[in-house]
Formats: structure tokens, C-alpha cells, sequence
């Protein structure tokens, strides 16, 4: 009988989820080298149609094991700084970033330079280069648009670039930075990726997007919450009405 | 929905400190030799539900995995050391530095670094700031001084009334491998710190050092409208995570209200 009460509140629980998923892509609206979260539920019907097809299993309805959550990879806005040290990845690639945990990859090219002048993120990790990391020494720092990086006309590296067949199995991980936990091989960035210096990448949260998700998110909550309701004002009726003897 | 109350603080405190530091670089839009700064932010951890890539109970791996961000964390206030405007003041004892490089004090027996070269002189004729510092190397224009020049490569003459040089010496500047890398201690002054590097010294236009400019004072670098628009940006941002506040909170609401 409190069957029915399942559904409506694993609905309660994924609307939920979807909240949270929209309130940390709105606290990242200015976050540069963001990704935003994309959170989908899978078909309820679709489910139920594997399900008979699976065997006698009954119906099933959206389970929170069916939610799935995506970083959404669609490039973001470029903002100019005119700082020589911010850097934009103008098409498909990641910056690699040597971390305590290992390589990482990120969008992120707002870097600094650490007392020994070599390329660092905000974090004080080290921005990899093609030879690995990349030693300033001089003054004058010009990043061309594939990435070679001089000093005072020297060429002093290259700005080591990775780009994956499937973005999707990366792992965020914060701090902007994604991990590769599959040890899916890196491929080498398409052609036409170039780098713009004194150029950094906004976060591609679009506002108005996850507002609506937001409203749309409140209303389902809302029908969710007047099924459980109204179940529970059928299960009382069952308990109360049906057995009074008058 | 208590995770996404305190995602969506971690985002309005981040505006907040957005705002502080946008606020401090609009006060000090006229100070002479002031370097605005900027709060950058990253995303906070996130909670792995189900890693991508992990093993269905079919033995596939399922593509995507659910991860859900905890929101926003400020990681650095960076100090954007561009140019400054100039400002012709004909005052002899105001300084520019056309490139790189700082002028080096001394205050109470700390060597600190500055852009801001409006100096005065004190009773005994060496070049302070207007704090009394005095700039090193120090130098002490005899009393009897009429005309006082500097050239660009830093050479400090005081010449009498013939014209006969009375005394002169070498002003040298000073550059760091990662200036943003220095610690502002306020009065337009910055500190070496240990992500800074130490102070290579060298005179005006040599190994990449900055020219001086006599009678020329370096303003700040904030660009007003600039500033505006980040303001305009970060109150939006600090807006629509209140926004969301308030609708974790009436979900919340609606969730207390299911038992009746």
C-alpha cells in the first residue's frame, strides 16, 4: 500500500539533487575557466520498458541511481585582461598542471609567475610546458597563439596542450581542475586550437538558463511534494474511512 | 538542500570579498602609484555520487558519473602590475619609472619597495617619502642647491648656482622574478615575500630595468569602467546566489510542510 509513497518522494529527492547541482553553477557565475554541471534523469518510461524487457521485474520508476550528472564543456565567453600572464584556450584543449596528485587538466589560464619565475597556477602548481614546466627569466612575456611562450624574443617553452576523445569521463575535481582518472590516452589539440594571451575564459553558466532550471526545479518539487500528500490522504482514508463501521 | 544553502553562501561570500576588493581599488583610483588588484575563484570539491567510468550492474561502465559542486572559494587576490598613467608635475622631486622596477626605502630599518616616486626632501636634505623614508641609496642635496636633475639612467645631480656640480649620485631600481608575488604593507609600499623572489638591483635602463622620469608622477592603474562593469558583474553574481538561497529555502519550506 505505502508503495505508491516511493516514487513521489525519490522525485522529492532528485529535484533536490538538481538544486544543488544549479546553486553551485550560479555560486561559480564568476569563476573563471568554470564548467558548469548538467544533471539529467533518465526516461521514466524508458526505464520501464527495459525493465519488462529485462524480465518480470515490475514497474520501476527514476530512481536516484538512474540521475547522471555531466560537466558541460562548451567553451565560456572570453573576457580581455590585458595581463600578460592570462591565457585563454581559444577551442577544443586543457592546459596540463603538474599537481600534488598528479597531472591536471584545466581551462583556467589566469597563472603567475613563483620566486624561481616559473609558470604557476593561483594554487602555486606548476603550469606544464611540452618539456615540462616553464622557467621565465626575462621581462617581456609574449605567448603567441600556439602557445610558445618567450622571454625578451627567446623562445623559452611551449604550453603543453591535451585535449580527450571523451571529455566526459574526466573528473572534476575543484579548484577548476579536472582529473583523468581512466588514464584515458591524451590526444594532441586540433589545428585550429590557438592561445590568447591577456584573453581569460568566463565561466559558461548562462544565468537565465539556470534560473529557469531553478523554477522549473521549485514546481516539480512542489508536484512531487502534493503526490506525497495526496497519497497520504488516500492512505488515511484507506486506514480511517474505508473500515468505520457506522 | 542544505548541501545548496551553503553552495549558494559560498558564492555570495565570494562576491563579497569580489566587492572588498573592487571597493579598495576604486578608493585608490587617484593614488599615485597604486596597482589594483583582482579576487579570482575556483570551484570548490565536488561530491562523487558515481565516478564516471565506473562498472554498471551489467559490467558496462556508465559514461557519465553524478557529480555534484559544493560551490566556490576565492583562491588568490592578485595584484595586476601594469602600467600606470602618467602625470607631468614639473616638481623635481617627483619620479616616474617608464618600465620595470622599484625604488627601494628604507622604514625603521625595513628595506620596502614602491612605484610611487613623490618625494620630498627632509631637514637634512636627503630624499624621503612622505613618510620620511629615506630612498636608498640614500643621497642628501647639499642645502646650497639650485637646480637638481636626473637623468633616465638614474644619475642624481645637484648642480649650484653656476651650474657646477655640487654633488651626484646613482639611483638604482629594483625588480623581482614574480612582483605580483609582493605583499602590499599599505602607503603605496610592497614587501619581498617568499613567493616574490629576492630583489635583483640594477641601474635605470639596464639588464630590463625601467627609465626615470624627472617631474612625472606614475598613477594608479585602475581603469574605472572597468572596475564598473566587474561591479555591475559581481552584484548580479552575489544576487542570483541569494536567489537560489531563497529557493533552497522554499523547498525546504515545502518539504516541512508534506506532513501536515
Amino acid at each position: 500500500m505505502f508503495q505508491g509513497l516511493i516514487n513521489p518522494v525519490k522525485g522529492l529527492l532528485k529535484e533536490q539533487m538538481r538544486m544543488d547541482v544549479i546553486s553551485s553553477n550560479l555560486a561559480n557565475a564568476s569563476t573563471c575557466g568554470y564548467k558548469k554541471t548538467r544533471i539529467a534523469f533518465q526516461d521514466v518510461l524508458e526505464t520501464q520498458k527495459n525493465a519488462h524487457e529485462a524480465g518480470p521485474a515490475g514497474p520501476h520508476s527514476a530512481s536516484p541511481s538512474l540521475v547522471r550528472t555531466e560537466i558541460d564543456f562548451t567553451p565560456g565567453d572570453f573576457k580581455t585582461t590585458g595581463n600578460k600572464l592570462d591565457m585563454a584556450i581559444h577551442g577544443e584543449g586543457f592546459f596540463k598542471v603538474m599537481t600534488p596528485d598528479g597531472v591536471m587538466y584545466s581551462r583556467k589560464g589566469s597563472f603567475s609567475l613563483d620566486s624561481d619565475g616559473f609558470l604557476v597556477t593561483q594554487n602555486g602548481d606548476m603550469v606544464l610546458g611540452e618539456g615540462g614546466p616553464i622557467q621565465v627569466q626575462g621581462n617581456d612575456i609574449l605567448v603567441n597563439d600556439l602557445g610558445e611562450v618567450s622571454s625578451d624574443g627567446d623562445i623559452v617553452g611551449t604550453l603543453a596542450l591535451a585535449s580527450f576523445e571523451n571529455k566526459n569521463r574526466l573528473l572534476a575535481t575543484g579548484r577548476t581542475m579536472f582529473a583523468n582518472p581512466a588514464n584515458d590516452p591524451e590526444l594532441p589539440v586540433p589545428l585550429a586550437t590557438r592561445i590568447k594571451q591577456g584573453c581569460l575564459e568566463l565561466p559558461n553558466v548562462d544565468i537565465a538558463e539556470e534560473m529557469v532550471s531553478m523554477i522549473h526545479c521549485m514546481r516539480a518539487f512542489e508536484s512531487y511534494q502534493k503526490a506525497v500528500q495526496i497519497l497520504d490522504e488516500v492512505n488515511q482514508r484507506a486506514i480511517n474511512d474505508v473500515s468505520r463501521i457506522r | 538542500m542544505i548541501r545548496s544553502l551553503w553552495t549558494s553562501a559560498s558564492g555570495m561570500a565570494a562576491q563579497k570579498l569580489n566587492m572588498d576588493v573592487i571597493a579598495n581599488n576604486l578608493a585608490n583610483v587617484n593614488t599615485a602609484g597604486f596597482k589594483k588588484s583582482r579576487a579570482d575563484f575556483v570551484d570548490l570539491l565536488y561530491q562523487n555520487l558515481r565516478s564516471p567510468g565506473a562498472a554498471n550492474s551489467s559490467g558496462g561502465e556508465v559514461p557519465t558519473g553524478i557529480q555534484v559542486g559544493m560551490g566556490t572559494k576565492p583562491v588568490s587576490v592578485q595584484k595586476i602590475l601594469s602600467q600606470g598613467d602618467y602625470v607631468q608635475t614639473q616638481n623635481q622631486l617627483d619620479f616616474a619609472i617608464e618600465g620595470k622596477g622599484f625604488f627601494k626605502i628604507l622604514s625603521n630599518g625595513e628595506e620596502l619597495y614602491m612605484r610611487a616616486g613623490a618625494f620630498k626632501m627632509d631637514s637634512e636634505g636627503y630624499i624621503v617619502t612622505s613618510e620620511g623614508d629615506r630612498l636608498q641609496p640614500e643621497f642628501s642635496i647639499p642645502p646650497e642647491t639650485v637646480n637638481f636633475t636626473v637623468d633616465p639612467g638614474g644619475n642624481m645631480f645637484a648642480l649650484g648656482p653656476d651650474g657646477t656640480e655640487l654633488a651626484s649620485a646613482q639611483l638604482t631600481l629594483h625588480s623581482f622574478p614574480n612582483t605580483a608575488g609582493l605583499l602590499s604593507v599599505g602607503g603605496n609600499r610592497f614587501q619581498p615575500s617568499e613567493a616574490s623572489g629576492d630583489p635583483v638591483e640594477s641601474n635605470p635602463g639596464v639588464d630590463g630595468m625601467g627609465t626615470i622620469s624627472q617631474g612625472y608622477i606614475e598613477m594608479s592603474n585602475v581603469d574605472v569602467v572597468e572596475e564598473m562593469v566587474n561591479m555591475i558583474v559581481g552584484q548580479r553574481a552575489y544576487e542570483v546566489a541569494s536567489k537560489s538561497i531563497r529557493a533552497a529555502d522554499e523547498m525546504l519550506q515545502m518539504a516541512n510542510n508534506i506532513k501536515r
